[in-house]
């Protein structure tokens, strides 16, 4: 357990964040710098760069030989994407898929033919890419973006993954550490050792692809940040958005629950420590940046309502709750987010959480961005808790506002049974 | 030990084994009363298994169609998983139509439904018992086009639910005539168990 806790400690580090920066194959390392922008390279030496940089970075349009195990993952996620284009969960909306491609593109530059986006409608912050240029973005990621420089820190990073050839390389290690296991297991048979002792190898050598991984999620953070200097953005947008989804997480109540030996990410807090530090050193190094939030917000905010709903379809309130203070502590479209507060409450049903629901709707009321529907729910609320004058009010002032709602018959019909309700009592 | 005997065993420890991957039963063309929950009758046979709080019924296989009768459900519970799996909305006895709707909502979500649209609700009776019928349309990730009819009814403090679900271009029309039959002869008897 020792030495595979020491195993899993050989990772790489700051250094490896740096790597991506220092990539000259990628093309110069430029950004809105100033002319003594030199300076402000990360000291990294050529010898560490070459450590890091174990394969040369996969060349625009290249399509590895039919004859090399690297042909293999690819045609694996051809077929992957092939499916990924039929499924319903991809979003099919012509502009935000613009919009996000349109950014793959800007920081894949040279590569951006070589990389197809696709948006899934899929609740949780995430992103992946695939050996053969395919990305998956989730809404979840693009729900809790705050900027465009946030959104693109995460595209930058699955970028780095397939320029860098992350999967082949991470095939061929598990290859190699599968044959040294086999090679000790059978030095271990030869004298009499232990079945333990086979399984402490076996731990070894997981603990060691983790490990390897992580360090791929290093390198690829660190191409990233280097393509957001590269396009003008804010450098220390990188660091922000692993601190947004920090505090989401605190909020929940989430434990650190980060395993040495086997996560195959570094903690979050590590990666916001880290960029944060190389951001910070950038940045002042920069002659004009951005964040394009007004852009990001024109894109994202029209859709909102419909992946706060995917996410309070989880049915996880902590969760739900958690999302909406971060949101709302971005401060945009305040009303929208207290009413969707209100509602992750609602589903729960409870009269406490009913009548918590009701103060957040009350808190919605009069802010930007607060739904007309907010009154269906909130005359739903009081008629559950057979507060049915107000009930009634809050549910006409929805019809009034609505005439044309689908569900207007069934609101005429609940208004009537909660006056035959009181009529009856 | 005879190899008679031997043989014998053999054959028995088999059967036992394969009894196990006998999941599905025939559901004769008959009167059926479900633990005294739900009254019904059917003039084809169906083939039937039981699912944590369901029983379901199925033609072609549940991915094509299926049938559901679930346990009536008590409040603060759900009729689709055990309380530790949380992702399901529970159940409460003082929903209203609406909430009742969105629980359904919430619910197939959570079974991997995208889309889910209805074309309907309208109040029913099962026997003397108010309820409700949503009839409604989803896709699966596949993209399969599926459709749906669910009866909800809140009764002795529980939950009373069946749903329908088919693919939509040739399952749910080829069943829909015989499913609005047997859900035309559904009743919940006055005297629920609890």
């Amino acid at each position: 357990m020792i030495v595979a806790l020491l195993a899993a400690g050989c990772e790489g580090g700051q250094p490896l964040y740096e790597a991506g920066l220092k990539d000259e194959a990628f093309g110069k390392f430029a950004g809105r710098a100033s002319a003594s922008d030199e300076a402000a390279r990360p000291a990294l030496s050529a010898e560490e760069v070459d450590r890091f940089i174990r394969l040369e970075n996969i060349r625009p349009e290249e399509r590895p030989p039919i004859e090399s195990d690297e042909a293999g993952v690819w045609l694996i996620a051809d077929r992957a994407e092939a499916s990924v284009r039929r499924e319903a969960d991809r979003i099919r909306d012509a502009e935000l898929n613009s919009y996000v491609h349109g950014n793959v593109c800007k920081l894949a530059g040279a590569y951006c033919s070589s990389v197809r986006s696709y948006v899934v409608r899929v609740p949780t912050f995430n992103a992946s890419m695939s050996p053969n240029g395919m990305m998956m973005v989730h809404t979840g990621l693009l729900l809790r973006a705050g900027n465009e420089a946030e959104m693109n820190a995460v595209l930058g990073h699955e970028i780095g993954h397939f320029l860098r050839r992350h999967s082949v390389q991470r095939q061929r290690m598990i290859a190699q550490t599968k044959s040294t296991l086999a090679w000790l297991s059978f030095a271990v048979a030869l004298v009499g050792g232990s079945l333990n002792l086979m399984d402490l190898s076996s731990t070894i050598g997981i603990a060691n692809v983790m490990a390897y991984e992580r360090d791929h999620e290093r390198e690829a953070d660190g191409y990233g940040l280097r393509m957001l200097f590269d396009q003008g953005y804010d450098p220390r947008a990188a660091s922000q958005i692993w601190s947004r989804l920090i505090r989401e997480k605190e909020k929940a109540g989430e434990q650190r629950r980060f395993n040495p030996m086997l996560a195959t990410h570094p903690a979050p807090q590590e990666r916001m420590a880290v960029l944060g530090e190389i951001g910070n050193a950038l940045a002042p190094r920069m002659s004009a940046m951005e964040l394009g939030r007004r852009k990001h917000l024109s894109m994202i905010l029209p859709r909102r309502h419909m992946w706060i709903e995917d996410e309070i379809r989880l049915n996880d309130l902590k969760h739900a709750d958690a999302l909406l203070d971060v949101l709302i502590e971005d401060g945009v479209n305040l009303g929208e987010l207290y009413y969707y507060k209100g509602e992750a409450y609602r589903k729960q049903g409870s009269k406490e959480k009913l009548e918590k629901a009701l103060e957040f709707y009350d808190q919605a009321i009069g802010r930007n961005g607060t739904p007309d529907r907010l009154h269906k729910a909130k005359g739903l609320v009081l008629a559950r808790l057979e507060r049915n004058a107000e009930a009634i009010e809050a549910l006409e002032k929805y019809l009034a506002l609505v005439p044309e709602d689908p569900d207007a018959a069934l609101l005429r019909s609940q208004i009537e049974s909660i006056r035959k309700k009181v009529g009856n009592s | 030990m005879s190899g008679g005997w031997k043989a014998g065993l053999s054959a028995a420890v088999l059967l036992v084994f394969l009894a196990g991957c006998t999941r599905y039963q025939l559901a004769e063309p008959r009167l059926y009363n479900f633990e005294n929950h739900y009254l019904f009758k059917t003039r084809t046979a169906w083939n039937t298994t039981s699912e944590y709080r369901a029983v379901m019924w199925t033609k072609s296989g549940e991915i094509l169609d299926a049938l559901y009768f679930f346990e009536p459900t008590p409040n603060g519970q759900s009729p689709f998983a055990p309380e530790s799996q949380e992702k399901f909305p529970p159940f409460r006895t003082n929903m209203t139509v609406l909430d009742l709707r969105d629980f359904l909502t919430t619910s197939l979500s959570n079974i991997k439904a995208l889309d889910i649209e209805y074309q309907s609700a309208k109040p029913i009776k099962l026997g003397q018992t108010d309820a409700h019928r949503f009839d409604f349309t989803y896709r699966r990730k596949s993209r399969l086009e599926m459709r749906g009819i669910a009866l909800l009814a809140i009764h002795d403090h529980h939950l009373y639910f069946v749903l329908f679900m088919a693919e939509s271009s040739h399952y749910y029309g080829a069943l829909i005539g015989e499913v609005e039959e047997i859900l035309a002869s559904l009743r919940v008897p006055a005297k629920a168990k609890s």
